[in-house]
């Protein structure tokens, strides 16, 4: 895995944080993110391409961010993918199983978008 | 006839001679002496007659002739008995030879007949089971033991040889208690020649005390002396059975005296009893007492039937009096009539005697009759009582319930026989296992508990859906558990509320939380510059927007906590950081409100320490204590952030400079929903919930939080968190 984190792949519902997110780690944070709108999108852009970072909504129609997850783990080519997820469900035990699941890191909605990609990069760090 | 013996007859032989020679010696003497004196005589008168010699008078020689002829007469003589007597001797002795040889087959054969019958004796004497012995008053009166068979090794330990001699040497081992009659009898014995027999403890050197049983028969001596022939047994075996005897009887003794005392004394009880024909044949003390008759006037007048009042009321499947088999009994409740004719009512047993050894022999029949009026009053009460719980259980909107210590039901009221869908009296005796099956045996292990003395609570769902909240309390009769208290409250109502309240506040905080997070997220890149720039007017309004924004946030997370707190639901994960990092991280996380209020954060460099604490929790707390001393921060002013070593802890303080904080409000400063000063003049304070929650965390954290607050001064907060080594 390289050290320099470039790529993020964003999977959210809301076009609105869609946008925002894009915005906050591209502009601001200077990564290249591409975004999905659903599990099933997300799973379409991965079979074309591998980010280094999936960034990953917790709470979605049709397929939530778990689920996509545990379709990930159970292929060959994503297994080992790392995934931060991002959620508004605010209970401590919430984020202990997200944790749990096999998640670097689990970000609180709402965020900061000019510290966002600040905080992306420091879990990326601490995990690498 | 006596044979003498060759030694005798040689004997007789010597002495007769001698005695012969000397008789005649002395004969020949006494014949010279006189033959001399009459010739003398003679010769005188010759002289005498024929006086001057002319008288022929014979010479003294002729005279000494004549003796000398009269000794060779006598020699002659003496040869001639001594011939004879040494002749018939002989004779003697030969027949004596003759005889003697004779005597002698005689006495060999006489010594093998004395000999056999030794043999036989003593074979007689080994056979019997016992000693065989003879005592011998001796000349000096004391008696001897002359004999004894060869039992004496085992009756008496000693061999028979040992035995003989003094008998004192034997009484001396015998019991000091016996030794008084055992000299008695023998002294009895020996003066009326009367059959000697005594039964004496003996010290055995083997077997230590043993009983021996002594009889023998005296007889009397030509002397006067007595002997006993007699025999010796060792009787401890019997002795040992008649003690046993004796004291089983005595026993018998002691319980027939102790039935007759019990019979005499059991009061509030009177016993009779009564012979097969119906008679009284004994009136006990105590039911004089109870009854007011005297045993004299009832026994043999009157009959049982007479003491009661009206008909019996047999207890359960009880025999009729006269139906009883030996042993059995019967129980019946009856109304006795007084001698005043006063009623009271009884219980009654009635036993057919079995034994009638400690009794007397024509009893038949004990009649034991309980006067049970106090306790007839008492079941009244206890009636009553029983009653009026029933009665308020059943109007409790409570399930309540008892069980024994096999967990069956002794009591439940009315809700619970409701809730559980059977009717109330179908639970009695029964366990709710049988009655509930697979819903009692997520209740078993509480129950079990309890029967261990646990008192405990618990909130379960025995039936799906329906809830309750049980307590279990062990039921303890003089401290031993025998059965458990169950009480219970139907909680599915609350259950309910609390599972909507729970996925509301879920939802709700999801559904404020997304569309925050597009509106702060949208302000944030717009205030950030992110894309472009802004008119400063438009700057400022945005600004304003985006604070707002975040307020909001903060209410919707601590309105979260708040549940959670309520709930008792807060929970941290420990784990081990850096004090410096953290601290540095609370200060980048912080530094963009502290702009927004125009306060400088600056940190005094910590001292190098680990701390165990949840870094989420640390940073809120942080965030909070930051954020508040920001915003009582006069603009321009500055924020410190320190921390120092404790003992076990460190200390981290967040000071500022604003006005204080009002004496009158520290007191509630951690209070929840606590507020200052509602119109403060910047309107900015929060929910309120922050220092509350702050605290909450910290002490669940391990630490403590305080703080310290100068009116006009500034304020220092402080919260510890237990280093780590």
């Amino acid at each position: 895995m390289p050290d320099t984190l470039h790529h993020i792949l964003h999977v959210e519902d809301d076009p609105a944080i869609r946008r925002i997110v894009a915005l906050a780690l591209g502009r601001v944070g200077g990564f290249e993110v591409r975004s999905a709108e659903s599990g099933a999108e997300a799973l379409h852009m991965l079979s074309q391409a591998l980010p280094q970072l999936l960034l990953l909504d917790v709470m979605m129609p049709d397929m939530d961010g778990p689920m996509l997850l545990s379709q990930l783990r159970a292929r060959d080519d994503t297994a080992t993918l790392p995934v931060m997820f991002m959620t508004a469900k605010g209970s401590d035990d919430e984020r202990a199983h997200l944790r749990q699941l096999g998640a670097v890191a689990v970000l609180e909605k709402p965020f900061d978008p000019m510290t966002l990609a600040a905080v992306v990069r420091q879990h990326w760090a601490a995990q690498t | 006839m006596k044979i003498p013996s060759i030694e005798s007859v040689r004997a007789v032989a010597w002495v007769g001679s001698l005695i012969l020679a000397g008789a005649f010696l002395w004969l020949a003497q006494q014949s010279s002496r006189s033959s001399d004196a009459l010739w003398d005589m003679q010769h005188a008168a010759c002289i005498e007659a024929a006086p001057a010699g002319n008288v022929a008078c014979p010479e003294r020689s002729a005279r000494q002739q004549q003796r000398h002829h009269a000794w060779l007469m006598w020699l002659g003589g003496y040869l001639a008995a001594q011939l004879l007597f040494l002749g018939a001797l002989q004779q003697v002795g030969r027949a004596t030879l003759r005889l003697s040889s004779r005597h002698q087959i005689d006495l060999q054969l006489e010594q093998q007949q004395r000999e056999a019958t030794r043999q036989r004796l003593e074979n007689l004497t080994t056979h019997v089971p016992g000693v065989v012995f003879e005592l011998t008053q001796q000349p000096d009166a004391a008696i001897h033991v002359t004999y004894a068979s060869a039992g004496a090794l085992d009756v008496m330990g000693e061999p028979p040889w040992a035995l003989m001699g003094r008998l004192q040497a034997i009484t001396s081992k015998v019991h000091h208690e016996d030794l008084p009659l055992l000299e008695a009898q023998l002294l009895e014995s020996m003066r009326q020649l009367s059959i000697w027999m005594v039964e004496f403890r003996f010290q055995h050197p083997l077997r230590g005390l043993v009983w021996l049983r002594v009889e023998a028969t005296p007889q009397r001596h030509d002397d006067g002396s007595v002997s006993w022939y007699g025999l010796a047994v060792d009787v401890s075996h019997r002795k040992r059975i008649e003690a046993q005897v004796a004291s089983v009887y005595e026993e018998v003794q002691v319980a027939r005296a102790q039935t007759e005392a019990l019979i005499d004394s059991a009061s509030g009880t009177a016993i009779m009893v009564t012979d097969l024909g119906g008679r009284i044949t004994r009136f006990s003390r105590s039911a004089e007492a109870l009854l007011g008759w005297a045993a004299d006037e009832v026994v043999d007048f009157v009959r049982p039937a007479d003491l009661f009042e009206g008909a019996h009321q047999p207890l359960g499947d009880t025999p009729d009096v006269a139906d009883l088999q030996q042993g059995q009994s019967t129980h019946f409740e009856g109304t006795l009539r007084r001698r005043d004719d006063r009623l009271i009512p009884a219980r009654v047993t009635v036993t057919r005697l079995a034994n009638m050894g400690a009794l007397d022999q024509d009893a038949a029949y004990l009649w034991v009759m309980t006067d049970v009026s106090e306790l007839a009053s008492a079941l009244q009460n206890a009636r009553e009582a029983a009653g009026r719980l029933q009665t308020v259980t059943d109007n409790a909107p409570v399930l309540i319930s008892q069980f024994d210590a096999q967990g069956r039901h002794v009591f439940c009221n009315r809700a619970y026989a409701e809730w559980w869908g059977i009717a109330p009296g179908v639970a009695l005796g029964q366990t709710q296992q049988a009655l509930f099956g697979e819903a009692a045996a997520m209740l078993a292990p509480s129950q079990g508990a309890a029967l261990r003395g646990e008192t405990l609570e618990q909130v379960i769902a025995p039936r799906p859906g329906r809830w309750l909240e049980i307590r279990y309390v062990p039921h303890r009769v003089a401290s031993q558990i025998v059965g458990v208290f169950w009480v219970a409250v139907d909680v599915t109502e609350r259950m309910q509320r609390e599972a909507t309240q729970k996925a509301f506040v879920s939802t709700v905080s999801h559904e404020l939380r997304t569309p925050l997070t597009a509106i702060n997220g949208v302000l944030g890149l717009v205030n950030g510059g992110a894309l472009g720039t802004v008119p400063d007017e438009m700057t400022e309004m945005l600004t304003m927007a985006e604070q707002n924004g975040r307020r909001l946030a903060m209410l919707v997370n601590d309105l979260l906590d708040l549940d959670q707190l309520t709930e008792g639901k807060l929970t941290v994960r420990p784990e081990r950081l850096s004090l410096s990092v953290a601290l540095h991280e609370a200060v980048t996380l912080n530094q963009a409100y502290a702009e927004t209020c125009s306060v400088r954060l600056e940190m005094v460099p910590p001292p190098h320490a680990m701390i165990r604490a949840d870094a989420q929790r640390f940073h809120q707390v942080m965030a909070n204590l930051i954020s508040n001393a920001a915003k009582f921060s006069p603009a321009g002013a500055q924020v410190t952030i320190s921390a120092e070593h404790l003992d076990r802890a460190v200390r981290i303080s967040v000071s500022d400079q604003g006005t204080g904080i009002p004496l009158l409000f520290q007191p509630r400063v951690f209070d929840k929903f606590a507020q200052a000063d509602s119109s403060d003049r910047r309107a900015n304070h929060g929910s309120g919930l922050g220092l509350a929650i702050a605290r909450e965390l910290v002490e669940l954290m391990g630490g403590e939080i305080g703080f310290e607050s100068v009116d006009g001064a500034g304020t220092r907060f402080w919260f510890t968190l237990p280093r780590e080594r």
